[in-house]
């Protein structure tokens, strides 16, 4: 009876919270303080000691002024995130916010957060723990960013303001509520304003957490020097002979073909064949039964070894399941690779047929047979930083 | 950060605010004179803390563990010495410790906030130990420091919670600007007028007590001893009584506020025989039949009495009826009923008075050596024979001593018989001995025998000079020697005229006399003591109005209890059904919907015109922004509408249809949209230029 009469107590507030946009959470202080308003109230109500009842009205007034002063903040302060710049899971990174004051007055001690639900890494002791303890399967969950807090928003100031976030996991994360919050004046209570995720400005409702990274710099080049580079086709810098042309005037002399020369009576010169780079496509090849953490650490290596690749220079395309970048080292290259394998679903069909001249690196998760690849990676680790 | 120099630095705000809140609650505690001299030194902590703090100079936490130990330690003896009676000192002054321990070890915000929740609970502490006028003064201070710690620790713990730099952020001086002295001064003006809502309206049902925690207020003591400095010397104004009815003639002559009875008088000390202040209530009429009197010679005055004297319940002389009206307990719905009459004669309650005690006495103001007009005897009058054994009591006197008394009632000294009661023979005794006394011994209230072996021989036979006490012992002894039964009495005696019937007795009005008993008359009043008949004073104007806003306190505040709350409500029922009450509903029932419909209208127009306006700015938008992209400025003789279906762009359209539905649906555009629609127009206008677009519209303006 007692218990039930509880329980509907308490889903009549979190119904009253969620209607409200508003929830209300007692701090350390805030716990104190009502812990004597009740026991203060109770013994000057029974003794009528006046001076109690003085020191009693003190604490409830200021509850409830700090109620009142803290619902002024937080209706003056308006807040809304902007389109997120680059973020890596597992890298701490920065959410812009801007902040305002609406009101001729102004506003101290607000707090932004911004909670975020999507595939989520957890442990085994909850979705926050980045290392330690033993790896989950992933999950649906929610994360919170850090919180930034302005001591003073000036009547009508615009700012623009940072999160902090370190995204757990690689994939979109939907912003499920923006959280205005403040303890001013008092500190005894917590008030926040939730903003709902899909009342906010389109663009910033969700964010896309990039591959992890992991150092795969020396892997690179090591790949570099196994796949050598291609004839290009045209005339160029390059060791082998293309073809000769007429001399023209202020080609080197030391390039005249002396022989042909001889031969033919006409000044003609040798041009070299050109050599580019081959155009590689990285391919993550995931074998059923392969535990979550291995098949991240394979995302995060065929990322970063796309990016590694792509600095260096090569022309170089992402595949894997569900995936296909063909192969380019156009400056908008890397962040569509990683965006592709940040929203890679390892149970979607791998796409066949994919080489098309390209030389195939296999980003080979859980072993097995590769007969099409001209090289094959095993994952590295991400969270050890060295190679196995 | 910006760190702009337009206020105070927040960190030394924090700390002002604190240091005052903290030093504020412990005087709220030490003003009420129930901890000795040496606490006063807790008042300094705070500051000496602050400037620790200043200068980054850190108390180990260890020392703060020890000082914390001890006052814990300190309390816990003080409640096993005491009693529970004690319980409230011995915890106030557990909490002083607990709070200078804290306040000198502080060094992080959360230390702040524990030593803040401290000094509360002083506060409540307070509201025991303290009940004189200076708790409200201090307690407006605390809430205004208060509410100026609490809002800048806030801050600084907001900073710290979201990981910024707390030290950084002390540093900053755009916070506590002037606005923000005024908001929390308005703040804590706010918080006061709310506490004294719930002050006045919260109803006092309860029936508990709190008394039995606090400390008795008894500064009349059992035992006095002659040795030392006189009571009498007090100069403290501390109020004692208010007595209100008593004619100006009894106050010229001098009024006695009687108190304690002492039957033992030797040459040390005067003191009660046991069970002393533990004495049983014999007499419940609360009566004193001392002398006889006709009934017309009595009157009627009130008494509003301190809690200084235990459970003595003080009288100007011989009483017929003395009974309480209000007060006397913590719960102002309680009152303390007059017992009656103990073994000393002296009237009594069943338990120590805790707040001010008023209450009506039928009775005389006696005057020094008054007897009865009339020659008539007393029938009430009778001393028993175990009475008449302890009131005769006297210790050995030496040779000196013996000479002494034998001289001053020697045949030639006795004054001259008088008519009635002054031709019997204990009467003249009595006045030779009042006379020798007041002729050829001074009054002083140096402590010329203080240290010395029996004092009162040193005073009768050397000094010759002493103050009230060695008098009225010296007088009741030689009272006694002359075989006149007679005991001291302790009270207060003079007193302050306040008003017209209205005297004060405080502290410094502390006495000791006399009452000598004679067969058929009863106990008399007598004073031996030269001092006592110098002329009366009067209070000085300033005086007069402090003592009415004391008399407000008292009776408005510490007494306002639910028997005023009702009566209050009677009030303003009463008020209501006058015969402007009518007039008054109806005028509401009228005034009341038009006011709500005006509002309704105001509040609807107001959100018109923001929208309105909210609506003519994304209006302008649109049409600069479908200027860029057309190339020509659009014709005003095109609607909006027109112009976005010419020139279709989804921004364009999105903005269209908010700006339609504020300007013609009266729908607030809210500021977080308009700003981002007017972003998005702008965008447009910046990414288009005439060229880009269609070659073949040339806008409405061409055709």
């Amino acid at each position: 009876m007692i218990r039930r009469l509880f329980n509907s107590i308490v889903a009549l507030w979190d119904r009253f919270t969620r209607l409200s946009g508003r929830s209300l959470r007692p701090t350390t202080s805030g716990k104190w303080i009502l812990a004597l308003a009740l026991s203060v109230g109770f013994a000057a109500m029974n003794t009528g000691n006046n001076l109690l009842f003085f020191g009693w009205g003190l604490v409830l007034s200021s509850i409830v002024i700090s109620g009142i002063l803290s619902e002024s903040t937080l209706r003056a302060a308006s807040a809304a995130p902007l389109p997120a710049d680059e973020l890596r899971a597992g890298t701490r990174g920065v959410l812009p916010v801007v902040l305002e004051n609406t009101r001729k007055v102004p506003a101290f001690g607000v707090a932004i957060s911004l909670d975020f639900e999507g595939r989520v890494e957890t442990t085994s002791s909850g979705p926050e723990r980045v290392s330690g303890g033993p790896k989950a399967a992933p999950e649906d969950g929610a994360t919170s960013t850090g919180t930034t807090f302005e001591l003073r928003l000036s009547p009508g100031a615009r700012k623009k303001t940072k999160l902090a976030y370190t995204p757990r996991a690689r994939g979109d994360l939907r912003v499920r509520h923006l959280r205005v919050s403040t303890a001013a004046p008092f500190g005894f209570f917590e008030k926040v304003r939730i903003v709902e995720g899909h009342r906010l400005p389109a663009g910033t409702q969700s964010i896309l957490a990039l591959p992890e990274r992991v150092d795969t710099t020396a892997l690179g080049h090591a790949l570099w020097a196994r796949l050598g580079e291609a004839p290009a086709g045209q005339a160029g810098a390059g060791d082998e002979l293309f073809s000769l042309r007429p001399f023209r005037e202020g080609d080197d002399p030391r390039r005249i073909a002396w022989r042909r020369v001889a031969k033919t009576g006409r000044l003609v010169v040798r041009e070299h064949e050109a050599t580019r780079s081959r155009e590689l496509l990285v391919a993550l090849r995931v074998r059923a039964g392969a535990s979550y953490e291995e098949q991240e650490d394979g995302i995060a290596t065929a990322a970063s070894l796309i990016e590694d690749l792509l600095a260096d220079g090569h022309s170089v395309g992402a595949s894997g399941p569900g995936v296909l970048v063909p192969p380019s080292s156009s400056p908008r290259q890397r962040l569509a690779c990683l965006q592709a394998l940040a929203r890679l679903r390892v149970e979607d069909e791998s796409p066949t047929n994919i080489s098309r001249g390209a030389a195939v690196i296999v980003v080979a998760v859980g072993g097995g047979e590769h007969p099409d690849a001209e090289a094959v990676v095993r994952p590295l680790p991400r969270r050890r930083g060295a190679y196995v | 950060m910006s760190s702009d120099s337009k206020g105070m630095n927040l960190g030394l705000a924090h700390d002002m605010g604190l240091t005052l809140a903290l030093t504020v609650s412990v005087l709220m505690v030490l003003l009420g004179g129930e901890f000795p001299p040496w606490m006063w030194l807790t008042a300094f902590a705070p500051v000496l803390s602050m400037a620790l703090a200043r200068r980054d100079i850190r108390v180990p936490g260890i020392a703060g563990t020890v000082m914390g130990l001890a006052a814990i330690g300190a309390g816990m003896m003080s409640i096993a010495r005491g009693g529970l009676d004690n319980a409230v000192f011995a915890g106030g002054a557990s909490l002083l410790g607990l709070l200078v321990a804290r306040t000198l070890t502080r060094q992080t915000l959360a230390h702040d906030q524990q030593a803040l929740l401290m000094s509360l609970i002083l506060v409540f502490a307070g509201s025991v130990l303290n009940v004189g006028i200076s708790y409200f003064v201090f307690f407006v201070a605390y809430a205004i420091a208060g509410v100026w710690a609490l809002a800048t620790r806030q801050l600084l713990s907001g900073v710290e919670r979201a990981g910024g730099s707390v030290r950084r952020t002390r540093e900053r001086k755009d916070v506590i600007t002037p606005l923000f002295f005024a908001a929390s001064a308005g703040v804590s003006l706010a918080v006061l007028a709310a506490a004294l809502v719930v002050f006045v309206s919260f109803p006092r049902v309860g029936l508990g007590e709190l008394n039995f925690l606090g400390r008795r207020g008894d500064q009349l003591p059992e035992r006095v001893g002659l040795g030392g400095n006189p009571r009498g010397g007090s100069t403290s104004t501390v109020q004692v009584a208010r007595v209100t009815g008593v004619p100006l003639e009894a106050f010229a002559k001098g009024l006695y506020l009687r108190s304690n009875v002492y039957d033992v008088v030797t040459l040390d000390e005067f003191a009660q025989s046991p069970p002393g202040k533990n004495a049983p209530v014999v007499d419940r009429r609360s009566a004193l039949p001392t002398m006889s009197e006709p009934q017309t010679n009595f009157r009627e005055y009130r008494v509003a009495l301190s809690p200084v004297a235990g459970t003595n319940v003080m009288v100007l002389g011989q009483t017929r009826v003395a009974s309480t009206e209000s007060g006397g307990t913590h719960n102002p719905n309680g009152s303390l009923p007059v017992a009656g009459r103990d073994t000393f004669e002296q009237i009594r309650t069943h338990s120590p008075i805790a707040s001010v005690l008023r209450y009506r006495v039928i009775g005389k103001a006696n005057s020094p050596g008054e007897l009865p007009r009339k020659r008539e005897a007393n029938n009430e009058a009778v001393l028993s024979d175990a009475d008449r054994e302890r009131y005769l009591k006297v210790p050995a006197f030496d040779a000196q001593l013996e000479r002494l008394a034998r001289a001053m009632i020697a045949p030639d000294q006795l004054v001259a018989p008088g008519a009635g009661w002054e031709a019997d023979m204990d009467v003249r005794v009595a006045r030779t001995i009042r006379g020798a006394l007041l002729r050829d011994y001074d009054y002083t209230l140096e402590g010329v025998v203080a240290g010395r072996s029996q004092p009162l021989r040193a005073f009768l036979l050397d000094a010759k000079a002493g103050h009230c006490e060695l008098f009225a012992s010296a007088y009741a002894l030689l009272l006694r020697k002359q075989g006149i039964p007679a005991r001291v009495i302790g009270g207060f005696q003079g007193g302050a005229l306040a008003d017209a019937d209205d005297i004060v007795f405080q502290m410094r009005h502390a006495h000791a006399w006399v009452e000598w008993w004679k067969d058929d008359v009863g106990w008399i009043v007598d004073d031996a003591t030269p001092e006592a008949s110098e002329e009366r004073e009067r209070y000085q104007p300033w005086r007069i109005l402090l003592d009415a806003v004391s008399k407000f306190w008292d009776d408005e505040v510490l007494d306002y209890s639910l028997e005023e709350q009702s009566s209050a409500l009677r009030g303003i029922r009463k008020a209501l059904r006058g015969k402007h009450l009518g007039t008054l509903l109806r005028a509401t029932l009228v005034a009341a919907p038009i006011l709500g419909v005006l509002l309704w209208l105001r509040g609807r127009l107001r959100r018109r015109k923001d929208a309105r306006r909210d609506g003519d700015l994304l209006a302008t938008e649109m049409v600069r922004a479908i200027a860029r992209i057309s190339g020509t400025t659009p014709p005003s003789s095109s609607t909006l509408r027109e112009l976005v279906e010419r020139w279709p762009r989804p921004s364009l359209r999105d903005a269209l249809l908010h700006y339609e539905a504020a300007r013609f649906g009266a729908l607030p555009l809210d500021a977080d949209l308009r700003r981002r629609l007017i972003k998005g127009l702008r965008r447009l206008r910046a990414t288009n230029s005439p060229a880009a677009n269609d070659p073949t519209a040339k806008g409405p303006g061409g055709t």
